[in-house]
């Protein structure tokens, strides 16, 4: 037989998974190979310096670490359903405003703002009071931009971006769907 | 005192105290297996507290027939050849002077016994890491964990053959290392052995 099986055979003998005649065979040729004897030599100093050797335990703080990360996982995972759902809003509730005006066209809103001009005066006051809240929003952003710092450190931080966001694109949808029912009232008055 | 099986029902019911008492119970038995694979003790903290948050992640999909210690180990040896991996894409350093285990250093009684406690240990870590990654974990799962060559198989997903054969070859290197290997290693294993 080869080296090379009997190589096999030393370390199956370590695992003790040799039958006893294999066991004999392996010693026989020890006996006789001087090139295996040596390598059983190293092999068994391996096996011994390993299996002397003990777990190393982990730090002190190691499973307060643990339980650290478990519980920011979980948080995260207690926010992401409302930032996924917030999102979602915002974005239904940007293009329904965007498409207002082509639906308030389709209805005969600029027929109605001619027979009633006191609506298109609502609207004109809604407009005030966008731009007015427009303004209260930039005093908002502003102090936002000052606690900018403290909200990155927080969840909740998130959320109130995300807020401001929907808002924000909320009153632009507004606006604009405004703007453009008044356009078309007002050259559909004048035609 | 609950079984593991039995903590894992009471963590998939959202108590996060039955977690905890899993960490304790196991949390030598990952960070040791992230140590003797990676060599570094801030390394292998990470390492294995990054497996204990997977496990918890897909604690659903534990399988309770198997026991928790042995899929938790197999998180934590994938984890680790995976970070070996992608230790020798960057330009991190594998041959770095390997820093003494802090356990090892701290809580032995008299320095003397301590500081060939670190020889010793530095000695074995040096053998371990010119293994490739597959070798060093199947003797690391061999040498530490006491396992058979069904288990080690089972937790490398690949045949109780092939852990054969790379457990003799692993035998072989490190046989081979003692002879060209360093002083050091030669001396520190002489004296254990
Ligand atoms: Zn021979």
């Amino acid at each position: 037989m080869a080296h090379n099986s009997y190589e096999v055979m030393m370390s199956l003998a370590l695992d003790a998974l040799l039958t006893q005649e294999e066991e004999k065979e392996l010693n026989q040729h020890l006996q006789s190979c001087s090139t295996c004897a040596q390598l059983w030599d190293d092999m068994t100093i391996i096996n011994t310096m390993f299996t002397a050797s003990a777990e190393v335990a982990p730090p002190a703080n190691f499973s307060a670490n643990v339980l650290a990360r478990v519980e920011s996982y979980e948080s995260g995972r207690r926010w992401y359903p409302w930032i996924v759902g917030v999102l979602v809003a915002a974005s239904v509730i940007a293009a329904s405003l965007w498409a207002l005006p082509a639906l308030f066209l389709s209805l005969g809103l600029p027929d109605l703002l001619a027979e009633w001009p006191v609506i298109g005066e609502i609207i004109d006051a809604a407009t005030r009071g966008y731009i007015a809240i427009q303004i209260g929003v930039s005093w908002v952003v502003e102090l936002a931009n000052t606690w900018f710092s403290y909200l990155l450190n927080e969840p909740a931080s998130l959320a109130v971006i995300l807020t401001a966001l929907v808002l924000a694109s909320t009153w632009i949808g507004l606006l604009e769907g405004i703007k453009a029912t008044r356009n078309a009232a007002v050259s559909s008055q004048t035609a | 005192m609950l079984t593991d099986q039995e903590l894992v029902v009471q963590v998939i019911n959202g108590d996060q105290q039955a977690f905890a008492e899993l960490v304790e119970r196991y949390q030598q038995a990952a960070y040791n297996l992230a140590y003797r694979m990676l060599g570094n003790p801030g390394e292998a903290e990470d390492a294995a507290q990054e497996a204990f948050l997977r496990a918890y992640q897909h604690i659903k999909r534990y399988d309770t027939s198997r026991p928790f210690k042995t899929w938790l180990l197999s998180i934590t040896s994938n984890h680790c050849i995976d970070r070996i991996r992608k230790r020798r894409l960057t330009w991190l350093s594998i041959d770095e002077p390997l820093p003494p285990h802090p356990a090892l250093t701290s809580s032995a009684p008299q320095p003397e016994a301590s500081t060939i406690a670190e020889e010793r240990n530095a000695a074995i870590q040096a053998l371990l890491s010119d293994l490739e990654p597959d070798y060093r974990m199947a003797v690391v799962l061999r040498y530490w964990y006491d396992m058979s060559y069904v288990e080690i198989a089972d937790i490398m997903e690949t045949t109780e053959s092939a852990i054969k054969s790379r457990l003799f070859r692993a035998r072989r290197m490190l046989a081979e290392q003692l002879q060209t290997g360093s002083t050091l290693a030669l001396s520190v294993a002489m004296e254990s052995a």
